[in-house]
């Protein structure tokens, strides 16, 4: 008795900060239902361990504590294997993210040197023009 | 640049140079380059935290800057994404150790031109004098585990020094963030059929550029990353 206690208690101090969680927004409802469903799951399998047997010796396992423990080692690598996805993934993204970053703020720094030196040379063309006017202006004061 | 001084045809090539923490070299390096007479280099500084960026810019060079550490393979795609934005037919990447010599690269480009190759690999293992014994079991390991795991077999596949041609580098998707991505380049090589050879490279090691090189542990962590990409 003292075991399915033990894992009661386990399962609902989990079972509060998912909802403490969900309350938070840290969790989404679907995480939340999955969650909860875990929980309650172990619960439930502790008090029902003896019936455990019955199915263990069906799949070709001798004891119901092994079912647990080859169910739990399975449970784990699914978590494994979805937080390597959702690992990958972010860390794609964060790459993706700084490329931008990096490659719009050259095309920017680019563009406004193209567009000081336009400017420039805009500026050059328009002195000189002035100056020819200037000329041609004094020039024909004096004719 | 399009035409450097001892070449006889006109190409557009754009040198593309990763680099994090290299202030002691990146300089020289990028000014080896100038000499040879490629004008058009992009240097992805990768987070540095020491004078990189700034002594990289004081050549002329574009340099991108990286805003979080993000290892080789996201620095040399993010130098590949914006040569290929720009006017380029060659694209050559070169490690910023200094561990290259940029004279090399006219001869890495000639034979892609003569021999009509998608990929040119420079690579350090077909003469590999002067390369640390535990240099060259770490490479001969690594081109076994990219044989296994992508079936395409190179002497060096952790080469820095490659050239793409256009095609090829618009073909190319690399995804893999950190050193690893030598090897990926391989399989993308592979999986789109693009033609490539080997060409033998000289290399300088130094001690700094020793000390930084991949270590055991790294070689490990590469592999893992390897295969959970391929399990993921």
């Amino acid at each position: 008795m003292i075991f399915q206690i033990i894992v009661s208690i386990i399962a609902i101090i989990f079972f509060l900060k998912t909802i403490v969680q969900l309350f938070q927004g840290k969790i989404t409802r679907i995480q939340f239902f999955f969650w909860s469903v875990v929980w309650c799951s172990l619960t439930l399998a502790s008090y029902l361990f003896a019936e455990f047997g019955k199915y263990a010796t069906y799949i070709g396992i001798a004891r119901p504590v092994d079912v647990l423990i080859y169910t739990s080692i399975i449970f784990f690598f699914i978590v494994a294997y979805k937080m390597q996805m959702k690992f990958e993934q972010l860390s794609g993204q964060i790459t993706q993210l700084v490329r931008e970053q990096a490659l719009q703020h050259a095309h920017k720094s680019n563009n406004s040197a193209n567009q000081q030196s336009h400017q420039q040379s805009h500026q050059q063309l328009h002195q000189q023009s002035n100056k020819q006017m200037s000329e041609h202006n004094s020039r024909k004061k004096r004719e | 640049m399009t035409n450097p001084y001892s070449m006889n045809w006109a190409k557009s090539v754009w040198i593309v140079i990763p680099a994090y923490n290299e202030a002691l070299r990146i300089r020289q390096v990028i000014e080896n380059c100038q000499k040879r007479g490629f004008s058009q280099i992009v240097v992805t500084d990768d987070c540095s935290t020491d004078d990189t960026f700034a002594l990289a810019k004081s050549t002329g060079a574009v340099v991108l800057h990286h805003s979080i550490n993000r290892g080789a393979g996201a620095a040399t795609k993010t130098g590949i994404d914006y040569a290929l934005s720009q006017n380029v037919d060659y694209i050559v990447t070169i490690d910023a150790d200094g561990q290259h010599d940029p004279a090399e690269i006219e001869k890495l480009i000639e034979k892609a031109e003569k021999l009509k190759k998608d990929v040119i690999i420079g690579s350090r293992l077909i003469d590999s004098k002067g390369m640390p014994l535990i240099r060259l079991l770490y490479n001969r390991i690594g081109s076994l585990i990219t044989y296994l795991l992508y079936g395409i077999y190179v002497r060096d596949s952790q080469s820095g020094f490659k050239v793409f041609s256009k095609n090829a580098a618009q073909k190319i998707k690399i995804k893999f963030d950190r050193f690893e991505f030598c090897s990926e380049v391989l399989y993308e090589i592979r999986r789109n059929r693009l033609s490539f050879c080997e060409i033998p490279i000289s290399v300088i090691y130094t001690k700094e550029s020793l000390a930084k090189g991949q270590s055991f542990q790294n070689g490990v962590k590469m592999v893992y990353r390897m295969i959970m990409r391929l399990l993921v």
